[in-house]
Order: C-alpha cells, then sequence, then structure tokens
C-alpha cells in the first residue's frame, strides 16, 4: 500500500492502485500461486498498473485544466505538505526513475529485487537511482531556498 | 551535510512518513470533497488489498505457503482476510466475450506456457499482467510501438486484445529467422512465404480478421501475410503483436 501510495496523487487512487494488483494475482492464482515468489509478480504487476495510473492522470489533469478546474480539487491529503512535495517531484521524474526511487526509498527492496521487478539489470537500477538523485539534490536546494522565504 | 546526504535524509523521511500513513485508515473527506464510489461489491477488495499490501510492506505477511501454494493466514495478526469470492467482477475490454482458446499441440513447453499466459491475461483484460509477459523491446507498430500502444487503443476504443485472443485460437506456424532464432507465428498464414504457399485453412483464419479488401491490398504490397500476428521466440519470449510492415 505503501508502494502504491508513492506512485499516485492520493489515497483513493493508491487504494485503487492495490486493489487492481491484488484483483489481478486473485485472477491468475492458478499460475501465481506456482510461481517461487509470488510477491514479485504483485511488485510487476504494481509498477505496470502505476504506469497506466501515471497516463491515465495527466490526461485527466490536463482535461481538468482545460476545463479551468483545479485538478488538486476533491484529493484527499493524508500527508504532510513537505512529503507531498517530495512525492510529486519523484513522481515527475522520468517513469523508470520514479519506480527505482519509490521501490528503493518506501518499498525498501534491494537492487535486485527493484532490478527484477522492473524487469532491467541492477545496473540499469543503480543508474535511474543515480540520475533521479541528481535531478532531485538539486530540486532540493529550491526547497531549502522556499522553506527559508 | 552535502546536498546528496540531505536529499537522502528527506527522502528517507518522505518514505517512512508514507509507509505510515499507508498503516493508517482512510481519513474522512475534506469538507466540500465528494469521496470516490467504490463498488458495494468491491468493497472488501479494498480493504484486503489494503490490508495485504501493508502486511507485505512490514513483511509480517509471508502470503503463500510456498509447500502447497496456497494463502496463508498471518501469524501476527487476528484479522483473517477473507478470500477473493469467485464472483468477484472482472474487467471487460475488446477481449470480452472472445472464447478462450484451448491448448495446441506442436509447441515446446516455453512457447505454450507463455501463449496460456497470455490468454489468461487477455482473458482477464488484465493490462498488467500482460505487460509482465513482455519484454522491454516487445513490438505493437513498427514506427517504435511498444507495450503501451496495447493500452492505448483500448483506451481510444479501438482495442485489440479480442484479435489477440483470437489469433491465438488460430493454427500456428514456425518460422527461422536470419540470426538463427526459431519463432512460434500465430496465424499460421504468417509464416507461409508467399500467398501461394498459404493453404484454405489458413485463408478462412485470416478471412476471420481481414475484410478481402484489405486483404486484397495486402497482396498488392506485400509478398505473403501481413496482418495481424503474434510471435513467441522458441525461448518463451513474446516478441511481437503486430501488424503491417
Amino acid at each position: 500500500m505503501a508502494v502504491a501510495r508513492a506512485f499516485s496523487p492520493d489515497r483513493s487512487a493508491a487504494e485503487d492502485l492495490a486493489q487492481e494488483a491484488f484483483a489481478a494475482a486473485h485472477r491468475n492464482w492458478d499460475r501465481v500461486s506456482r510461481y517461487e515468489d509470488p510477491r514479485a509478480w504483485v511488485r510487476r504487476v504494481l509498477i505496470n498498473k502505476a504506469t497506466s495510473l501515471r497516463r491515465r492522470l495527466g490526461a485527466e489533469r490536463r482535461a481538468i485544466q482545460k476545463a479551468g478546474h483545479d485538478p488538486r480539487r476533491g484529493v484527499v491529503n493524508d500527508l504532510s505538505l513537505p512529503t507531498e512535495e517530495v512525492w510529486n517531484e519523484v513522481r515527475a521524474l522520468p517513469r523508470r526513475q520514479q519506480q527505482a526511487v519509490v521501490l528503493h526509498y518506501v518499498g525498501q527492496l534491494t537492487t535486485d529485487e527493484i532490478a527484477d521487478a522492473m524487469g532491467c539489470s541492477a545496473g540499469a537500477v543503480k543508474s535511474h537511482l543515480h540520475r533521479a538523485r541528481l535531478v532531485l539534490k538539486d530540486r532540493l536546494a529550491d526547497w531549502n531556498r522556499s522553506d527559508h522565504e | 551535510m552535502s546536498d546528496f546526504d540531505a536529499l537522502e535524509n528527506r527522502l528517507t523521511r518522505a518514505a517512512e512518513e508514507v509507509r505510515q500513513a499507508s498503516r493508517t485508515v482512510t481519513p474522512p473527506p475534506a469538507p466540500g470533497t465528494r469521496p470516490r464510489a467504490v463498488p458495494a461489491a468491491k468493497g472488501w477488495l479494498v480493504f484486503a488489498g489494503a490490508f495485504a499490501l501493508v502486511a507485505l510492506a512490514i513483511g509480517v505477511l509471508p502470503l503463500f505457503d510456498r509447500g502447497t501454494g496456497a494463502p496463508v493466514a498471518s501469524p501476527s495478526t487476528t484479522v483473517p482476510v477473507e478470500p477473493p469470492s469467485t464472483d468477484a467482477p472482472v474487467a471487460e475490454c475488446s477481449a470480452t466475450g472472445v472464447p478462450a482458446p484451448g491448448a495446441q499441440e506442436g509447441l515446446p513447453e516455453n512457447v505454450a506456457a507463455k501463449r496460456q499466459a497470455i490468454i489468461d491475461a487477455a482473458v482477464a483484460c488484465d493490462f498488467g499482467a500482460l505487460e509482465a509477459l513482455a519484454p522491454e523491446n516487445f513490438i505493437t507498430h513498427f514506427g517504435g510501438g511498444r507495450f503501451d500502444q496495447l493500452v492505448e487503443w483500448e483506451n481510444d476504443g479501438e482495442g485489440k486484445l479480442g484479435i489477440l485472443l483470437q489469433i491465438l485460437g488460430m493454427s500456428h506456424g514456425v518460422q527461422e529467422t536470419g540470426d538463427g532464432a526459431t519463432y512460434y507465428v500465430w496465424p499460421g498464414a504468417f509464416a507461409a512465404d508467399t500467398w501461394d504457399d498459404i493453404t484454405d485453412e489458413q485463408m478462412a483464419e485470416i478471412r476471420q480478421l481481414h475484410t478481402q479488401q484489405e486483404l486484397d491490398d495486402m497482396r498488392q504490397h506485400f509478398d505473403g501475410y501481413a496482418g495481424w500476428r503474434t510471435g513467441i521466440r522458441a525461448d518463451g519470449t513474446w516478441h511481437y503483436f503486430v501488424a503491417g510492415d
């Protein structure tokens, strides 16, 4: 649920994401139950669904803004503003960097587990994390400036 | 403290807050907001899914008995997680209503298993599961389309999952590529070198996928069938689901 929350703009969307991942596990239970690590399968499905969510939300947000409304209206906030800012920045990263950051910090997975979940090599995971940190480090300077203003 | 250390601290704190927030119950909506509707039949799934993910995140739920593969209850909780009912609502997509193809003879084990997994995911309209079966370089059109394209077609009301299911129920062919790889392809007509090599049975199959006009156009431009097709390498890698050239 925590991983789903970091991928989602609010708790409600995170619950939908988690629900969909587990519903998929249920539908494919005959097959999934035979896997060595069914949790890895659920994580992979969660990531894929988060990708779909990211695409869908982008389209929704553009449509809402086009209609002149505030896209954040109706969002249920359950995180402090500074934390929400951090995850907003993470969600603004390129998709693969976002996935690596969420799985590393929130999921607390090892590099190999992240590689398995993302379907790439451990080296690629390290590269995604490194590039993400470079971007976020610059954003941190902005956060610090705004904190002191 | 370096910028990287400060960033590490901030990300770690933010991650901890997300984990903490995820362990609490959903707060009531703020005044003036409308809670998102959750169908009653799905309500338990929200609970079970959220509960199980939290338990997984904090590492208390083994989830499955590795010996039997059966779901197990967490030893750290007295709250039972009700198993999903078999009449839970399922997603709908372009594959809904298309009969699920049965097993097919003549396929290596890897290919048969991947074909069955694709069928299972397509029948369930489960794009997440389907994407997990596709490699990163999966091809859906030769302009650079990857797996995402399948979802986009579906969202645009032009879903192709039904076609995928349909062709996996047709006869298959075997192709050797220049680099020595062997592909199992559906429909079998795609493995025929020329239009003249396509059997009557294979022609009847592709007529279910394309109009006569489309097939006539194809004949003009291609040496053989170039319509909807999918291919799985002998090692079980699902490589493409594509039409055209």
